[in-house]
């Protein structure tokens, strides 16, 4: 049966470091996204993207050369799949679409388009404004609600940890430069949902001890909590790890960026929900 | 079992039998996006040109085009919806050449009338269904007097066809109504002589629809007029026959009045339909996604063996840490799975390729319920509680935790829900549906089957 565990980590008292850390991570992050900026996809620019498949996949320097005559700007080529190959233009015509097909019908006989989208301009821009206000809606309906289950206090120290994990994640995405489309927002919400839903869980237990806090202090009271909450957060991180790994790995080209933006989010926001929300409280606390 | 537990373990069957009578039955089944199945998902957006102005009806005559060339073209189950001011979202699933869907949709509308040489008469019948009739001989008559109709409009359009090739500058036209045909001589005048079309009951109240025409249309239309009377006078819209009144009048002055057997709706929908020919709207294309059937199928598979893998670890690992009471967090999890299902058809929801990782995430946070619950209930024993005492008040605790957990992260849902558009908002949804289903299958699922087991084998 289940074994008795009596945690006792003083995680408190590495607070000033572990606020540190996130702190550089999110400074970084911030650099990155201001001098790599992000690799948006079309449904942010506008654009074509097409997907063909052939029986034998060209090399893509070959594919290259066959478009550079049609597309007046550097295209994105990249392989997708076994068989399929993904090209990205920034010129979002029908006509622009339908040239790069027929180039490549002309040199591959045995191309075939699967699909293929097309985004105007102004579709990318609604779409970005959509994000934005979204995002915002859901932060002020969040800090909302908390503040009256909780306290104000409370609902700021559980909204900074969102905006922590949003921004190392974006910073990732700058890093590594994988493409960000329309599901990248859902990612990202998801991410702030399941960062939330951890920091309220550690700070329902704080709020449960709050009566011994002025026998037992800020910290100690923290401490105990965040003991108290351990194996739940250990096991429901594995359990949300499970199956975002899964997606990492088999769920395909089409979800990789959504998969991994959620891998990166939920690390940030177990990370966050431990020692940000609760060292931003015990500073906070502790001032007074 | 005391009475709370008792309503709650029958709420449980009911529940399950229901979901899952609802899914097996419910014909429509779950919708697939167009990322899953195939097809070409398209956005217009109207154009404000020196010749087609936009007005503040402009959307709404578009729509009006557009149903009627969309239902010509037999795609199944088409969306056609409004979005915003000035755009709007088409949707046809499974469609193999999406260029050529696209050449139909982006035309600019075409009106015209045209005098009726000829039609296949009556339009055709409905099927016969087996249950309108009594025995089996009567409903294989019926299917039989249908397919010599069927056979008798085909041949009588083939007809026609021929007819239409001797006579200079005549078409075969279809009617709205299926399995009808009409023969039309040229063009007599086009929708740029028609001014404007409204909705005008006469003084007995009776439904019409008057039309007015510019000074050439005038001219024009009161020289068919003369012309035809006593015959019938074709409006065509894109090739489709909207209306084909007889005339009963030389109508000089511009001003004419369609009367007939017309329900108010049935009047409006056609003076939008000539409005639409009269004052086409000029469109460009915002937005365009093809997905052809053989990726959104490998998409499906692929989401599915993440699905599985991930479902698998999850179960797998709560059995592992929890023993029995994870057996039942599992169950609770299959419980999850099916009203989740059951919700999204009963919501008539779309399932996209981000739905379906939203119901692999909804996997892992569902038994975050039972976690905390069972985390509870081991500090509840650790106190000193009975089993069954543990079991209440550990309940009742992590209760409080697991609704401000997930109303919190529900918020985010029901904004994605109402700000995203697309896929976007397909993930909204799944996401809300998902939650609530857990937070029954963690706090009422689990519950009435722990309860179960604890009273009956004394301690868990």
């Amino acid at each position: 049966m289940m074994s008795r565990l009596n945690l006792n980590f003083d995680f408190m008292s590495h607070r000033k470091l572990a606020l540190t850390i996130s702190l550089v991570l999110v400074i970084a992050s911030i650099a990155l996204l201001l001098t790599r900026g992000l690799n948006l996809g079309i449904d942010f620019t506008g654009g074509n993207v097409i997907q063909v498949e052939f029986d034998n996949r060209p090399e893509i320097n070959g594919v290259r050369t066959v478009i550079s005559g049609v597309v007046a700007r550097e295209a994105m080529i990249q392989n997708f799949g076994e068989k399929g190959i993904i090209i990205r233009t920034n010129e979002d015509t029908e006509e622009s679409r339908e040239a790069v097909v027929k180039a490549l019908q002309n040199n591959y006989a045995d191309m075939r388009v699967t699909g293929f989208e097309k985004v105007g301009p102004v579709v990318g821009g609604e779409l970005r404004r959509q994000a934005i206000i979204g995002v915002s809606i859901a932060l002020v309906a969040i800090l909302i609600y908390i503040t009256l289950r909780f306290q104000f206090r409370f609902a700021v120290v559980s909204v900074v940890p969102l905006v922590h994990d949003v921004i190392i994640a974006l910073g990732f995405f700058s890093l590594t430069q994988m493409e960000i489309g329309s599901s990248f927002i859902a990612a990202i919400l998801t991410i702030v949902g399941y960062s939330l839903n951890n920091t309220i869980i550690i700070l329902d237990r704080v709020r449960e001890n709050w009566g011994g806090l002025s026998r037992e202090g800020i910290v100690n009271l923290v401490n105990k909590s965040l003991n108290q909450t351990l194996a739940r957060t250990i096991n429901t991180t594995l359990t949300t790890l499970f199956p975002v790994i899964a997606l990492c790995v088999w769920g395909g080209p089409v979800l990789m960026a959504f998969s991994y933006a959620m891998l990166v989010g939920m690390i940030a926001g177990t990370w966050s929900s431990m020692f940000v929300a609760t060292g931003l409280l015990c500073e906070w606390q502790g001032k007074k | 079992m005391n009475r709370a537990d008792k309503f709650r373990f029958w709420l449980v069957l009911i529940v399950i039998v229901g979901a899952l009578c609802y899914a097996y039955f419910e014909r429509n089944g779950l919708n697939l996006g167009l990322d899953l199945k195939g097809g070409a998902h398209i956005v217009l957006q109207a154009k404000d040109t020196p010749e087609n102005p936009l007005r503040d009806d402009s959307i709404d005559r578009l729509l009006a085009v557009l149903r009627n060339r969309i239902d010509q073209y037999g795609v199944a189950e088409p969306i056609i919806q409004k979005s915003g001011s000035d755009r709007i979202i088409v949707d046809l699933p499974g469609i193999q050449d999406p260029a050529a869907a696209l050449e139909l949709i982006g035309r600019t509308a075409q009106m015209d009338f045209r005098e009726v040489l000829a039609s296949t008469g009556s339009n055709l019948p409905v099927e016969p269904q087996r249950r309108n009739y009594d025995s089996d001989i009567q409903f294989v008559n019926a299917q039989e007097r249908w397919r010599q109709e069927v056979a008798r409009l085909s041949n009588a359009s083939a007809d026609l066809v021929a007819r239409s090739k001797t006579v200079e500058g005549s078409i075969v036209a279809p009617a709205e109504e299926a399995g009808m045909f009409y023969l039309l001589g040229p063009v007599l005048l086009s929708g740029k002589d028609l001014d404007n079309a409204e909705v005008n009951p006469d003084s007995l109240g009776r439904m019409g629809v008057s039309l007015e025409f510019n000074s050439n249309g005038a001219r024009l239309f009161e020289d068919a007029t003369a012309r035809l009377i006593g015959k019938q006078l074709a409006i065509v819209l894109d090739n489709v026959v909207i209306s084909a009144p007889v005339v009963q009048d030389r109508i000089g002055g511009g001003r004419a009045q369609i009367t007939g057997r017309f329900t108010a709706d049935e009047a409006g929908r056609l003076a939008i339909m000539l409005k639409a020919g009269a004052l086409p709207v000029a469109v460009e294309i915002a937005e365009n996604r093809s997905v052809g059937p053989s990726l959104g199928a490998d998409s499906v598979k692929q989401g599915l063996e993440a699905g599985l893998f991930g479902a698998g670890m999850v179960l797998v690992f709560m059995l592992l840490y929890y023993q029995f009471r994870g057996l039942a967090a599992d169950l609770a999890l299959a419980v999850t799975i099916l009203l989740i299902f059951a919700g999204l058809i009963a919501f008539n929801a779309t399932l996209t390729l981000p739905g379906i990782a939203g119901i692999i995430l909804t996997l892992g946070m569902a038994v975050d319920g039972n976690v905390l619950i069972y985390e509870r209930i081991r500090e509840e024993q650790n106190a000193g509680k009975t089993p069954m005492a543990a079991l209440d008040s550990g309940f009742r605790k992590a209760l409080v935790t697991i609704l401000d957990s997930n109303i919190t992260t529900l918020i985010a849902a029901l904004v994605l829900f109402y700000f995203g558009s697309g896929s976007v908002r397909g993930f909204g949804v799944t996401l809300s549906v998902g939650l609530v289903a857990s937070v029954f299958a963690n706090i009422v699922v689990t519950r009435a089957i722990l309860q179960l087991f604890v009273k009956r084998g004394g301690r868990n």
